[in-house]
Protein backbone atom coordinates (compact mmCIF):
# COMPACT_ATOMS: atom_id res chain seq x y z
CA UNK A 1 0.00 0.00 0.00
CA UNK A 2 1.17 3.75 -0.96
CA UNK A 3 0.22 6.47 1.75
CA UNK A 4 -1.08 9.52 0.25
CA UNK A 5 -2.62 13.09 1.66
CA UNK A 6 -6.21 13.20 1.20
CA UNK A 7 -7.24 16.46 3.58
CA UNK A 8 -5.96 18.69 5.33
CA UNK A 9 -7.51 21.03 8.17
CA UNK A 10 -6.39 24.06 10.58
CA UNK A 11 -7.53 26.14 13.28
CA UNK A 12 -6.15 29.04 15.43
CA UNK A 13 -7.98 29.82 18.40
CA UNK A 14 -9.35 34.10 17.95
CA UNK A 15 -7.28 35.73 20.40
CA UNK A 16 -4.53 37.07 18.51
CA UNK A 17 -1.40 38.62 20.60
CA UNK A 18 0.96 41.01 19.52
CA UNK A 19 4.79 42.04 20.12
CA UNK A 20 3.52 44.97 21.18
CA UNK A 21 1.09 43.73 23.69
CA UNK A 22 4.09 41.34 24.92
CA UNK A 23 6.02 44.10 25.23
CA UNK A 24 4.01 45.82 27.43
CA UNK A 25 4.68 43.17 30.17
CA UNK A 26 7.88 41.83 29.15
CA UNK A 27 11.37 43.85 29.71
CA UNK A 28 11.36 43.46 25.33
CA UNK A 29 10.56 45.58 22.29
CA UNK A 30 8.32 44.24 19.26
CA UNK A 31 11.35 45.20 17.20
CA UNK A 32 13.49 43.03 19.20
CA UNK A 33 11.08 40.17 19.17
CA UNK A 34 10.89 40.54 14.99
CA UNK A 35 14.35 40.99 14.22
CA UNK A 36 15.64 37.80 16.72
CA UNK A 37 12.79 35.47 15.54
CA UNK A 38 10.42 37.33 12.93
CA UNK A 39 7.08 36.69 14.99
CA UNK A 40 4.90 39.39 14.54
CA UNK A 41 2.04 37.94 16.15
CA UNK A 42 0.71 34.64 17.41
CA UNK A 43 -2.43 33.65 18.91
CA UNK A 44 -3.78 32.04 22.90
CA UNK A 45 -6.12 30.08 23.53
CA UNK A 46 -8.70 31.78 26.27
CA UNK A 47 -8.89 30.19 29.64
CA UNK A 48 -11.08 27.07 29.69
CA UNK A 49 -10.41 26.07 25.85
CA UNK A 50 -7.75 23.48 26.05
CA UNK A 51 -5.60 21.29 23.03
CA UNK A 52 -8.20 19.02 22.34
CA UNK A 53 -10.94 21.58 21.69
CA UNK A 54 -8.33 22.69 19.11
CA UNK A 55 -7.59 19.07 17.73
CA UNK A 56 -11.15 18.80 17.34
CA UNK A 57 -11.84 21.97 15.56
CA UNK A 58 -8.98 20.82 12.89
CA UNK A 59 -9.51 17.35 13.33
CA UNK A 60 -13.16 17.59 11.72
CA UNK A 61 -12.05 20.51 8.96
CA UNK A 62 -9.38 17.95 7.66
CA UNK A 63 -11.94 14.98 7.80
CA UNK A 64 -14.67 17.73 5.35
CA UNK A 65 -11.48 18.18 3.35
CA UNK A 66 -10.95 14.60 2.03
CA UNK A 67 -14.73 14.23 1.46
CA UNK A 68 -14.97 11.90 4.32
CA UNK A 69 -17.13 10.68 7.33
CA UNK A 70 -15.74 10.15 10.64
CA UNK A 71 -16.60 6.72 10.39
CA UNK A 72 -14.40 6.47 7.14
CA UNK A 73 -11.60 6.99 10.07
CA UNK A 74 -9.78 3.60 10.90
CA UNK A 75 -7.06 5.19 13.93
CA UNK A 76 -6.15 8.30 15.15
CA UNK A 77 -2.98 10.00 16.11
CA UNK A 78 -2.55 12.90 18.25
CA UNK A 79 0.60 14.60 18.39
CA UNK A 80 1.02 17.34 21.58
CA UNK A 81 3.78 18.75 24.21
CA UNK A 82 -0.14 19.86 26.03
CA UNK A 83 -2.54 17.42 26.52
CA UNK A 84 -5.55 18.03 28.25
CA UNK A 85 -4.25 15.88 31.06
CA UNK A 86 -1.34 14.05 31.84
CA UNK A 87 -3.50 10.94 32.22
CA UNK A 88 -5.92 10.24 29.98
CA UNK A 89 -4.42 10.76 26.24
CA UNK A 90 -6.21 13.87 24.59
CA UNK A 91 -6.40 11.71 21.28
CA UNK A 92 -9.87 9.50 22.45
CA UNK A 93 -11.82 11.66 23.78
CA UNK A 94 -11.33 13.82 20.45
CA UNK A 95 -11.94 10.89 18.60
CA UNK A 96 -14.92 10.50 20.43
CA UNK A 97 -16.02 13.83 20.13
CA UNK A 98 -15.53 13.68 16.55
CA UNK A 99 -17.82 10.66 16.03
CA UNK A 100 -14.69 8.42 14.63
CA UNK A 101 -15.98 5.02 16.79
CA UNK A 102 -13.62 2.80 19.13
CA UNK A 103 -10.84 3.33 17.10
CA UNK A 104 -7.19 3.07 17.87
CA UNK A 105 -6.56 6.46 19.31
CA UNK A 106 -2.96 7.54 20.80
CA UNK A 107 -1.05 10.89 21.60
CA UNK A 108 2.57 10.83 20.27
CA UNK A 109 5.32 12.89 22.62
CA UNK A 110 8.22 13.89 20.36
CA UNK A 111 7.56 18.27 21.29
CA UNK A 112 8.30 20.15 18.08
CA UNK A 113 9.04 16.74 16.08
CA UNK A 114 5.80 15.50 17.04
CA UNK A 115 3.44 15.93 13.88
CA UNK A 116 6.18 14.39 11.86
CA UNK A 117 6.63 11.42 14.07
CA UNK A 118 3.07 11.31 13.75
CA UNK A 119 2.47 11.36 10.12
CA UNK A 120 5.74 8.32 9.95
CA UNK A 121 3.54 6.30 12.43
CA UNK A 122 0.64 6.45 10.49
CA UNK A 123 2.38 6.16 7.11
CA UNK A 124 3.39 2.73 8.55
CA UNK A 125 0.38 1.29 9.80
CA UNK A 126 -0.99 1.98 6.21
CA UNK A 127 1.67 0.10 4.66
CA UNK A 128 1.31 -2.34 7.28
CA UNK A 129 -2.47 -2.81 5.83
CA UNK A 130 -3.65 -1.46 9.67
CA UNK A 131 -5.85 1.45 8.44
CA UNK A 132 -7.77 2.99 5.19
CA UNK A 133 -7.73 6.25 6.38
CA UNK A 134 -5.69 8.34 9.17
CA UNK A 135 -6.34 11.29 10.84
CA UNK A 136 -3.45 12.60 12.18
CA UNK A 137 -2.95 15.88 14.14
CA UNK A 138 -0.63 17.82 15.69
CA UNK A 139 -2.59 20.25 18.59
CA UNK A 140 -0.72 23.17 21.10
CA UNK A 141 -1.96 25.12 24.07
CA UNK A 142 1.37 26.10 24.84
CA UNK A 143 0.08 29.43 26.39
CA UNK A 144 -0.79 27.39 29.32
CA UNK A 145 2.96 26.35 29.97
CA UNK A 146 4.54 29.48 29.38
CA UNK A 147 6.26 31.67 32.43
CA UNK A 148 4.89 35.17 32.12
CA UNK A 149 8.30 36.20 33.52
CA UNK A 150 10.24 34.43 30.70
CA UNK A 151 10.75 36.64 27.39
CA UNK A 152 12.56 33.48 25.77
CA UNK A 153 9.45 31.65 25.95
CA UNK A 154 6.66 33.70 26.64
CA UNK A 155 7.18 35.69 23.30
CA UNK A 156 7.91 32.43 21.04
CA UNK A 157 5.00 30.57 21.92
CA UNK A 158 1.65 30.14 20.31
CA UNK A 159 -1.55 27.87 19.87
CA UNK A 160 -3.27 26.20 17.51
CA UNK A 161 -4.16 23.20 15.87
CA UNK A 162 -3.29 21.58 12.39
CA UNK A 163 -4.56 18.01 10.86
CA UNK A 164 -4.04 15.72 7.85
CA UNK A 165 -5.53 12.71 6.48
CA UNK A 166 -3.44 9.71 5.11
CA UNK A 167 -4.80 7.23 2.70
CA UNK A 168 -4.31 3.97 1.53
CA UNK A 169 -3.85 3.56 -1.94
CA UNK A 170 -2.98 0.86 -3.96
CA UNK A 171 -0.06 0.99 -6.10
CA UNK A 172 -2.13 -0.57 -9.18
CA UNK A 173 -4.46 2.13 -8.71
CA UNK A 174 -4.22 5.50 -11.49
CA UNK A 175 -1.37 7.42 -9.60
CA UNK A 176 -1.61 10.88 -8.68
CA UNK A 177 0.10 13.58 -6.60
CA UNK A 178 -0.55 13.17 -2.91
CA UNK A 179 1.53 10.61 -2.31
CA UNK A 180 4.38 10.50 0.99
CA UNK A 181 7.43 9.13 -0.44
CA UNK A 182 9.85 8.66 2.64
CA UNK A 183 10.39 9.66 6.14
CA UNK A 184 13.44 9.71 8.85
CA UNK A 185 13.00 9.99 12.53
CA UNK A 186 15.87 10.17 15.15
CA UNK A 187 16.47 10.97 18.29
CA UNK A 188 19.91 12.43 20.46
CA UNK A 189 18.63 11.54 24.56
CA UNK A 190 22.13 12.96 25.53
CA UNK A 191 21.05 16.75 25.91
CA UNK A 192 17.94 16.65 27.87
CA UNK A 193 18.72 20.11 29.83
CA UNK A 194 18.42 22.18 26.42
CA UNK A 195 14.29 21.48 25.90
CA UNK A 196 12.11 20.52 28.76
CA UNK A 197 9.41 21.22 31.84
CA UNK A 198 11.60 20.38 34.96
CA UNK A 199 8.62 19.37 37.46
CA UNK A 200 5.78 17.17 37.74
CA UNK A 201 7.22 13.96 35.70
CA UNK A 202 8.20 10.80 37.79
CA UNK A 203 11.92 12.37 38.02
CA UNK A 204 10.54 15.22 40.23
CA UNK A 205 7.01 14.39 41.12
CA UNK A 206 7.44 17.60 43.08
CA UNK A 207 8.63 19.82 41.21
CA UNK A 208 7.55 23.43 41.67
CA UNK A 209 8.62 24.34 37.81
CA UNK A 210 6.05 23.30 35.77
CA UNK A 211 6.97 25.79 33.28
CA UNK A 212 8.06 24.87 29.33
CA UNK A 213 11.98 25.83 29.44
CA UNK A 214 14.28 26.24 26.49
CA UNK A 215 18.27 27.28 25.63
CA UNK A 216 17.61 29.16 22.58
CA UNK A 217 20.87 29.39 21.41
CA UNK A 218 21.75 25.70 21.71
CA UNK A 219 18.66 24.77 20.44
CA UNK A 220 19.19 27.02 17.04
CA UNK A 221 22.44 25.73 16.23
CA UNK A 222 21.02 22.02 16.74
CA UNK A 223 17.87 22.41 15.17
CA UNK A 224 19.73 23.49 11.65
CA UNK A 225 22.24 20.80 12.15
CA UNK A 226 19.99 17.79 12.15
CA UNK A 227 17.03 19.35 10.45
CA UNK A 228 19.91 19.08 7.49
CA UNK A 229 21.07 15.69 8.30
CA UNK A 230 17.74 14.22 8.50
CA UNK A 231 16.14 16.18 5.30
CA UNK A 232 19.25 14.91 3.34
CA UNK A 233 18.64 11.38 4.28
CA UNK A 234 15.15 11.64 3.16
CA UNK A 235 16.06 13.03 -0.15
CA UNK A 236 18.26 10.13 -0.79
CA UNK A 237 15.24 7.89 -0.15
CA UNK A 238 13.07 9.94 -2.58
CA UNK A 239 16.19 10.23 -5.08
CA UNK A 240 15.12 14.33 -4.68
CA UNK A 241 18.46 16.48 -5.34
CA UNK A 242 18.26 19.59 -3.28
CA UNK A 243 17.16 20.98 -6.29
CA UNK A 244 14.21 19.32 -7.22
CA UNK A 245 12.30 20.55 -4.03
CA UNK A 246 9.64 23.05 -4.64
CA UNK A 247 8.74 23.53 -1.13
CA UNK A 248 10.59 23.29 2.13
CA UNK A 249 8.18 23.04 5.11
CA UNK A 250 10.62 23.25 7.80
CA UNK A 251 8.99 23.37 11.95
CA UNK A 252 8.01 26.85 11.88
CA UNK A 253 10.15 27.99 15.27
CA UNK A 254 11.71 31.30 14.16
CA UNK A 255 12.28 32.59 10.80
CA UNK A 256 16.56 32.91 11.19
CA UNK A 257 16.19 28.86 11.45
CA UNK A 258 14.74 28.62 8.41
CA UNK A 259 16.44 30.92 6.43
CA UNK A 260 19.87 29.07 7.99
CA UNK A 261 18.51 25.72 7.42
CA UNK A 262 17.58 26.70 3.57
CA UNK A 263 21.25 27.60 3.30
CA UNK A 264 22.28 24.95 4.98
CA UNK A 265 20.59 22.35 2.60
CA UNK A 266 21.45 24.79 -0.23
CA UNK A 267 17.70 25.16 -1.06
CA UNK A 268 16.96 29.11 -2.15
CA UNK A 269 15.16 30.53 0.22
CA UNK A 270 12.02 31.78 -1.45
CA UNK A 271 11.28 28.26 -1.37
CA UNK A 272 11.26 27.84 1.99
CA UNK A 273 7.34 28.52 3.95
CA UNK A 274 6.97 30.97 6.21
CA UNK A 275 4.50 31.11 8.97
CA UNK A 276 5.97 31.27 12.01
CA UNK A 277 5.97 35.48 12.09
CA UNK A 278 1.55 34.89 11.53
CA UNK A 279 1.47 32.54 14.34
CA UNK A 280 4.61 32.21 16.39
CA UNK A 281 6.05 28.64 17.74
CA UNK A 282 2.98 26.10 17.94
CA UNK A 283 5.36 23.14 18.17
CA UNK A 284 3.66 20.09 16.89
CA UNK A 285 0.98 22.05 14.87
CA UNK A 286 3.43 24.39 13.45
CA UNK A 287 3.57 22.15 10.51
CA UNK A 288 0.59 21.25 9.44
CA UNK A 289 -0.71 25.19 10.01
CA UNK A 290 1.94 25.91 7.69
CA UNK A 291 0.96 23.75 4.85
CA UNK A 292 -2.51 24.67 5.32
CA UNK A 293 -1.74 28.93 5.12
CA UNK A 294 0.46 27.99 2.05
CA UNK A 295 -2.58 25.69 0.33
CA UNK A 296 -4.70 28.47 1.22
CA UNK A 297 -2.64 31.49 -0.08
CA UNK A 298 -1.57 29.68 -3.47
CA UNK A 299 2.15 28.55 -2.23
CA UNK A 300 1.58 24.82 -2.30
CA UNK A 301 0.13 23.57 -6.30
CA UNK A 302 -0.64 19.90 -6.81
CA UNK A 303 2.20 17.80 -7.77
CA UNK A 304 5.36 20.08 -6.04
CA UNK A 305 7.79 17.73 -4.43
CA UNK A 306 7.78 19.42 -0.51
CA UNK A 307 9.98 18.41 2.01
CA UNK A 308 9.15 18.40 5.46
CA UNK A 309 11.48 18.80 8.13
CA UNK A 310 11.40 19.59 12.01
CA UNK A 311 13.50 19.26 15.34
CA UNK A 312 12.32 19.32 18.97
CA UNK A 313 13.02 18.26 22.67
CA UNK A 314 14.16 15.12 23.25
CA UNK A 315 16.19 16.31 21.70
CA UNK A 316 14.40 14.15 18.38
CA UNK A 317 14.29 15.13 14.58
CA UNK A 318 12.13 13.97 11.70
CA UNK A 319 11.54 14.66 7.92
CA UNK A 320 9.07 13.75 5.34
CA UNK A 321 8.73 13.86 1.47
CA UNK A 322 5.58 13.66 -0.85
CA UNK A 323 4.53 15.34 -3.50
CA UNK A 324 0.98 17.76 -2.64
CA UNK A 325 -1.95 16.64 -3.41
CA UNK A 326 -4.83 18.23 -5.32
CA UNK A 327 -6.84 19.04 -1.61
CA UNK A 328 -8.19 22.24 0.04
CA UNK A 329 -7.88 22.94 2.73
CA UNK A 330 -11.14 22.16 5.18
CA UNK B 1 45.33 28.06 -4.89
CA UNK B 2 45.97 29.10 -1.13
CA UNK B 3 44.79 32.44 -0.35
CA UNK B 4 46.42 35.47 0.88
CA UNK B 5 44.69 36.98 4.50
CA UNK B 6 43.94 39.91 2.73
CA UNK B 7 41.70 37.96 0.12
CA UNK B 8 39.68 35.77 3.07
CA UNK B 9 39.57 38.59 4.97
CA UNK B 10 37.66 40.33 1.74
CA UNK B 11 35.68 37.18 1.34
CA UNK B 12 34.43 37.41 4.88
CA UNK B 13 33.58 40.63 4.75
CA UNK B 14 31.08 40.10 1.33
CA UNK B 15 29.49 37.15 3.50
CA UNK B 16 28.85 39.52 6.19
CA UNK B 17 27.55 42.64 3.74
CA UNK B 18 25.78 39.83 1.39
CA UNK B 19 24.20 37.74 4.31
CA UNK B 20 24.46 40.05 7.48
CA UNK B 21 23.27 43.52 6.94
CA UNK B 22 26.95 45.05 7.29
CA UNK B 23 26.87 48.49 5.25
CA UNK B 24 29.06 49.13 2.29
CA UNK B 25 31.68 51.61 4.77
CA UNK B 26 32.45 48.39 6.35
CA UNK B 27 36.46 47.22 6.85
CA UNK B 28 37.95 43.64 7.55
CA UNK B 29 38.27 45.53 11.08
CA UNK B 30 34.75 46.24 11.74
CA UNK B 31 33.41 45.21 15.28
CA UNK B 32 30.61 43.38 15.14
CA UNK B 33 29.39 45.44 18.13
CA UNK B 34 29.90 47.91 15.61
CA UNK B 35 27.58 46.24 13.20
CA UNK B 36 24.90 45.42 16.32
CA UNK B 37 25.00 42.08 16.07
CA UNK B 38 23.18 40.16 18.23
CA UNK B 39 23.98 36.70 19.87
CA UNK B 40 22.22 34.70 17.40
CA UNK B 41 24.52 36.24 14.22
CA UNK B 42 27.43 33.97 16.16
CA UNK B 43 25.37 30.48 15.90
CA UNK B 44 24.33 32.10 12.32
CA UNK B 45 28.56 32.57 11.52
CA UNK B 46 29.18 29.18 12.74
CA UNK B 47 26.77 26.99 10.42
CA UNK B 48 27.59 29.25 7.38
CA UNK B 49 31.20 29.98 7.63
CA UNK B 50 31.57 26.22 8.75
CA UNK B 51 29.68 25.12 5.63
CA UNK B 52 31.38 27.57 2.87
CA UNK B 53 34.84 26.10 4.68
CA UNK B 54 34.55 22.89 5.42
CA UNK B 55 35.25 23.92 8.93
CA UNK B 56 33.96 23.68 12.85
CA UNK B 57 33.46 26.17 14.27
CA UNK B 58 32.58 27.33 18.19
CA UNK B 59 30.27 29.59 19.38
CA UNK B 60 32.92 31.12 21.55
CA UNK B 61 35.70 31.72 18.82
CA UNK B 62 33.49 33.11 16.50
CA UNK B 63 32.23 35.64 19.24
CA UNK B 64 35.91 36.32 19.98
CA UNK B 65 37.36 36.90 16.72
CA UNK B 66 35.23 39.55 16.34
CA UNK B 67 35.46 41.36 13.34
CA UNK B 68 36.09 39.53 9.17
CA UNK B 69 39.60 40.33 10.22
CA UNK B 70 39.61 38.04 13.20
CA UNK B 71 37.37 35.82 11.42
CA UNK B 72 39.53 35.27 8.85
CA UNK B 73 42.84 34.73 11.17
CA UNK B 74 40.49 32.06 12.67
CA UNK B 75 39.90 30.16 9.57
CA UNK B 76 43.65 30.61 8.55
CA UNK B 77 44.60 28.95 11.79
CA UNK B 78 42.15 25.46 11.73
CA UNK B 79 43.66 25.31 7.86
CA UNK B 80 41.47 26.79 5.48
CA UNK B 81 42.28 27.59 2.15
CA UNK B 82 39.35 28.90 0.38
CA UNK B 83 35.71 28.14 0.10
CA UNK B 84 34.84 24.79 -0.28
CA UNK B 85 30.56 24.59 0.00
Amino acid sequence: METTVTGLGAYLPARRVTNEELSALLDTSPEWIESRTGIRTRHWADPGTATGDLALEAGGRAIKSAGLSPGDIDLMILATTTPDHRCPATAPDVAARLGLGPVAAYDVSAVCSGFLYALATAHAHITAGHAAHVLVVGAETYSTILDPGDRTTRVIFGDGAGALILSARDPDDEPGPGTLLATDLGSDGSRPGLIRIPGGGSREPAGTDRYFRMEGRAVFKQAVLRMGESARRTLARTGWDTADVDRLVGHQANVRILTALADHLGIPAERAVVDVDRVGNTSAASIPLALAHAAEHGRLTPGDRVLLTAFGGGLTWASAALTWPDVTPG
Amino acid sequence: MTMTTTQLEQQILDHLREQYAAPPESTPETTFEALEYDSLVVVELSLSLGKMYAVELEDAEIKEAGSAAGLAALLLAKGVTGVTG
